[in-house]
């Protein structure tokens, strides 16, 4: 029997004294030599003897490594799930694990994770983010970068987020497992460290206090240079500190509708230490939910100065181009008249030309004026409600001698109806005026204008028709612009400006209309005027749009 | 009803005087004064005693509302109607000059056939008001 009979035990140990061992010849014959062998066998169980103490020794020492490394690898998984936020996604990618932190910090609970997409924590899917992730893992790459998470309470949560794949020993793809981090704090803050700068650079005050107690939480540089504060005061002051006499209750009451929601922000124009100031107050809520208000006043001195400039220019220019127009026009009146004594024909003809070109140039100074007020904001619109039948009765009866002189007759039609508008009466005349005017000088003598009033859901539909030349199609875009004019009048007529159809588009847009016209050359044009109805719930938005006016 | 006779105006600008002249005097055919500024009126409104003052409203020195007031502010002058002339013809400033005691307001420019009419017409209804009162 040899060693070679034992190959257990010569693959049990890899160690050099049983290689030794086995290199041991089988026993030998005879006394001395069945001495021999019965102390060689002593010899090999005394050596397996050593040898299995030392097996079993190393496999206590083995056992007790793997333990201390189980011991460790748990430290270490809970020092991880201490520190990150942990999910393991199978190859699939659907959530298999997900540590406490997970939970705590997103909201969610294990049942609603285990087995589902893990798009489900991302805000729309993000499917290019997953592709990027994806073939980054299955190359067998860490995957770093932010990804916003969705909580359960719909907020967004930003993360710093690591992937690791796992591969078996075959290079399968078996799972990822991601570590997070929330850095939502840090980028709120680093967010609002970036907004306070900007909002100390602004030329505007900016103040935010509490609606309950009107205690000041923040003014930046400028408004705390206009009440005079430093930075370290602010924090001791409320609303009522900033004026003095200011009335709380009236103050109160003025916030209480932006603070209950009725109306999404407050704006006024007021005078506030001497200047005046274009104030606009709104609310915000915070990160952590608190209410506050937070208004922004503008100094407004220069544009007002503009505005005054602009107004008296617009005076001047006024007076000063309608007083020679007086007396020029004065004059070919009484000339024309024969108060001054008869004059000869062609005197009298040429009389007549400078008389209809003073009117034109009258008209012109008249709605050049009225384009530098709408485009200044000093046209008077204020607004009344009015029936839209008898202002279109009060315009047809005011220019029906108009048409007259042209041999066109103005009609009426559907003008009973009980349709109501908001609007300004004089500027409103003044549109059915100018397309009174129109339609009659692109008349034939005979022909008749006819104007007629529907109401079309929400809106009022005014309708000025004619049956004259139409309008070529490549006026169409050019029509309402200023100084545009493509002839097709009779002959005779006073020419227009080419500004009145811009004044009236500007007029109709004030009051929230449309104004536009279909046309068809030889047969006639028509002008509708859509203007909001105010016998319906839109009566409030025309209201509110009066009050911005 | 007294019918409107004498009229003050008062103008600045001297073509719009003669146009006025013409139209008032030789159309209208009424007794009429004519003023280049609003101190000169002061000076002469009580020799004239006109039924009724045309002014313009903005002239150098004293304009037309405050000479209003000053001729107002004269003895047996308190009811004297003026209407006012103005190149300033939104209705904002119509309205304005009407709540400061003006009895009307003509813009320029004006009709100088037709002014005559107008001035009666502002007459009789202010005769028409006075009576109902």
């Amino acid at each position: 029997m040899t060693v070679k009979s034992f190959p257990a035990l010569v693959a049990l140990s890899a160690s050099p004294g049983l290689v030794h061992a086995a290199g041991i010849e089988g026993p030998a014959a005879g006394g001395m030599a069945g001495l021999t062998e019965w102390v060689m066998w002593l010899l090999v169980v005394a050596l397996l003897l050593v040898s299995l103490r030392r097996g079993s020794e190393a496999v206590r020492l083995r056992k007790k490594l793997l333990r201390g490394q189980e011991l460790e690898l748990a430290f270490r998984e809970q020092a991880l799930n201490e520190h990150s936020i942990v999910s393991t996604t199978d190859k699939d990618g659907n959530i298999i694990e997900v540590n406490d932190k997970f939970v705590d910090a997103f909201g969610y609970n294990r049942e609603e994770l285990l087995g589902k997409p893990h798009g489900m924590v991302y805000p729309g899917g993000d499917p290019v983010l997953f592709d990027e992730i994806a073939r980054a893992t299955l190359r067998g790459d860490i995957w770093s970068g932010e990804t916003q998470i969705v909580k359960k309470d719909g907020s967004i949560a930003l993360t710093q987020c690591t992937v690791v794949p796992m591969f078996d020993e075959y290079g399968n793809h078996l799972k990822n497992i991601s570590l997070r981090t929330d850095v939502t704090r840090d980028r709120i803050s680093r967010a609002q460290q970036q907004l306070t700068s900007c909002l100390e650079m602004l030329p505007d005050d900016v103040y935010v206090f509490e609606p309950d107690s009107l205690r000041f939480v923040y003014i930046n540089r400028s408004g705390l240079r206009r009440l005079g504060w430093s930075a370290e005061e602010y924090r001791n002051k409320t609303v009522l500190d900033t004026t003095p006499n200011l009335d709380e209750r009236i103050f109160r009451s003025m916030l209480a509708p932006l603070i209950a929601g009725d109306i999404p922000s407050l704006q006024s124009e007021t005078t506030y230490r001497g200047r005046p100031i274009e104030a606009h107050l709104q609310m915000m809520e915070t990160t952590d939910r608190k209410c506050r208000v937070v208004a922004v006043f503008r100094d407004i001195s220069d544009r007002k100065a503009a505005e005054k400039a602009r107004r008296e220019f617009t005076a001047m220019v006024s007076h000063e181009l309608r007083t020679p127009l007086t007396s020029i026009k004065g004059s070919l009146r009484l000339l024309l008249s024969g108060s001054a004594g008869a004059l000869p024909e062609n005197a009298l003809s040429m009389l007549q030309i400078a008389d209809g070109n003073s009117d034109r140039l009258m008209a012109l100074v008249d709605d050049i004026l009225d384009l530098e007020k709408i485009d200044a904001g000093q046209m008077d619109f204020t607004m009344e409600p009015i029936e839209a039948g008898e202002l279109l009765t009060e315009a047809l009866d005011a220019y029906r001698g108009y048409g007259a002189e042209f041999g066109v007759e103005f009609k009426g039609r559907g003008l009973d109806q009980p349709i109501h508008i908001h609007g300004n009466r004089e500027r409103l005349l003044q549109v059915m005026g100018n397309l009174l005017s129109n339609a009659a000088k692109f008349s034939a003598s005979g022909d008749s204008v006819e104007v007629s009033l529907v109401s079309q859901g929400d809106m009022a539909r005014i309708e000025v028709r004619d049956n004259g030349s139409g309008i070529p199609e490549k006026a169409r875009a050019t029509l309402f612009d200023r100084f545009t004019q493509f002839g097709g009048e009779k002959g005779g007529g006073p020419r227009g400006t080419g500004l009145g159809l811009s004044i009236v588009k500007a007029i109709v847009d004030q009051h929230g209309g449309r104004i536009d016209f279909r046309s068809e050359t030889g047969k006639g044009t028509t002008f509708f005027v859509d203007l909001p109805r105010t016998d319906n719930k839109d009566s409030g938005r025309m209201r509110a749009r009066t009050q911005a006016a | 009803m007294t019918e409107l006779k004498k009229i003050l105006h008062v103008e600045d600008e001297r073509d719009i005087r003669e146009i006025a002249r013409m139209s008032l005097a030789v159309v209208g055919g009424f007794d009429l004064e004519q003023c280049g500024s609003g101190d000169e009126a002061l000076e002469r409104v009580r020799d004239f005693g006109p039924d009724l003052i045309l002014m313009d409203v903005m002239m150098p020195g004293m304009d037309g509302e405050t000479a209003m007031d000053h001729i107002r502010a004269l003895d047996g002058f308190g009811r004297t109607p003026v209407v006012f002339m103005t190149a300033k013809a939104s209705n904002a400033n119509v309205d304005l000059l009407r709540e400061k005691g003006a009895a009307d307001v003509i813009t320029k420019p004006f009709d100088p056939i037709a002014l005559p009419e107008q001035l009666r017409e502002i007459w009789r209804g202010l005769a028409g008001a006075a009576v109902q009162v």
